[in-house]
């Protein structure tokens, strides 16, 4: 048996659970990107964030007889995982924050215009700038509740601290953000829209 | 808007693939591999086959050997992504547990044409037992044979450990290790000692003498003179043919020479006649 482009993800994994090596093949080819963006916002280290996923994939193939069966969510089944196995990465890193840590003192991108049109690529670096430069314990709460989109409790689950903590976290994040990107009159609506 | 936060990263992922590949054991590789490169192309100088030949998986501490016996050029590409073309007769082997681990280490038997995946954190070793080429990222031409290696670079530069110390070869050089001779280290612009795989030879103003030694390298072929009496002239022009006896042929006649096969195995000739130049 060969997998075909036209497989479902959930054929993909039935057949990988059957060790059909090519399944392994197509689900990588369809996931790695967007995997690696995941880990990647959580480690911030684009060698370390490959290497996670791949490490992942490879633990699939070995421990594949005992992957969920029938699963119809195979995407955010690969992206929680890819998510714990970065958190833990940074834990056995010692890279989970204990402190809330202190906002740059910089108020707004002196750069940018009110207004300004920009392209998109320029857009992406200022943003990527933007939430870099959140004091760590405030960046990965933004990340996993804005981007990843977890609860507040599993966030405090995922990085040890209270869900009051969190909550805070993500007021202080909102504050810096629209005072750094002020120019993007959008942006609180966007931020909570 | 903030959702696009790091969407900007895009990792190779045909390159993840084949680290994947890598990663998982041996027995999967050979599964991957024997279904994934069966194929022709049509090259420039030849109809090159590209296959996997001869993969053999031993008891204890697992080696995989590539192994070309009946294919003029066999073309394989390793799990760290590297390509390598071996000459027929030429093999290739490693250990799959350990390879791309912490190194990319080899073992080279024969003639082969490495283009390496550049990774600088796993260097890419080959080694014929005693010396050693070490690499992170290049391509290059390398012949051994007992106690002798070889190695031209075309791109890139390599490194060549022997007897403890290390000879940096940078493209378009050349250096030979003769067990118990002093280091040849020379410029090689023409690339001859690739021409066994391109089917290209260069010369400008080369003694005859020098361009028969590119035929015993690349093919193994022996010219003889007959009765001894040898003749001394330059050549000059680059020559490109699927049939090396052609080729030698044409090189003979700009001297005046009459090449005659001494053997039925297209390895072995004669060259006689007047020197006229």
């Amino acid at each position: 048996m060969s997998v075909s482009p036209s497989f479902t993800d959930t054929e993909l994994f039935d057949a990988l659970r059957g060790g059909e090596s090519t399944a392994l093949d197509e689900l990588f080819r369809r996931y790695y990107a967007s995997l690696c963006r995941t880990s990647i916002r959580l480690v911030q280290d684009s060698a370390a964030a490959e290497d996670i996923v791949q490490d992942f994939f490879a633990l699939m193939w070995t421990k594949r007889k005992s992957l969920p069966a029938d699963t119809t969510s195979v995407g955010p089944y690969l992206r929680t995982a890819v998510r714990n196995r970065s958190l833990n990465y940074l834990r056995d890193q010692k890279r989970i924050p204990v402190g809330d840590g202190e906002l740059p003192e910089t108020a707004a991108d002196q750069s940018l215009q009110p207004g300004a049109a920009l392209e998109n690529e320029e857009l992406q670096q200022r943003i990527n700038d933007a939430i870099d430069r959140l004091p760590e314990r405030c960046r990965l709460v933004f990340v996993m509740s804005k981007l990843e989109e977890m609860s507040n409790r599993e966030i405090a689950e995922g990085l040890g601290i209270s869900v009051k903590t969190v909550e805070n976290q993500m007021t202080r994040a909102y504050k810096f953000l629209r005072h750094y990107l002020a120019g993007f009159l959008t942006l609180i609506y966007l931020l909570h829209g | 808007m903030v959702t696009v936060y790091r969407e900007d990263y895009a990792p190779d992922v045909e390159a993840g693939l084949r680290q994947l590949h890598a990663r998982i054991t041996p027995v999967r590789q050979l599964e991957t591999r024997r279904t994934g490169v069966y194929r022709y192309i049509g090259a420039a100088a030849a109809a090159v086959v590209l296959l996997v030949a001869g993969l053999f998986v031993f008891g204890g501490e697992q080696t995989v050997v590539l192994s070309n016996q009946d294919q003029p050029l066999a073309e394989y590409t390793l799990p760290d992504g590297s390509q390598v073309t071996l000459q027929r007769g030429s093999s290739l082997s490693y250990h799959p547990e350990s390879f791309n681990q912490h190194d990319r280490a080899l073992d080279l038997t024969g003639q082969g044409y490495f283009k390496v995946s550049h990774d600088a954190t796993r260097p890419f070793l080959v080694s014929n037992g005693g010396n050693e080429v070490r690499v992170t990222g290049t391509a290059f031409n390398l012949r051994t044979d007992s106690g002798l290696m070889e190695v031209e670079v075309s791109e890139g530069s390599v490194l060549v450990n022997t007897a403890g110390k290390s000879v940096p070869v940078q493209a378009m050089e050349y250096v030979t290790i003769a067990s118990g001779e002093e280091v040849i280290h020379e410029k090689a612009p023409n690339l001859n000692h690739h021409a066994w795989r391109t089917g290209l030879l260069k010369f400008d103003h080369t003694p005859i003498s020098e361009v028969l030694t590119y035929f015993s390298d690349n093919w193994g072929i022996v010219c003889q003179w007959k009765d001894n009496k040898s003749c001394d002239y330059s050549v000059s022009g680059s020559f490109q043919s699927e049939n090396v006896a052609d080729v030698l042929r044409d090189i003979a006649k700009l001297g005046g020479l009459s090449v005659r096969s001494t053997g039925d195995d297209d390895k072995h000739f004669q060259l006689s006649g007047q020197c006229n130049q």
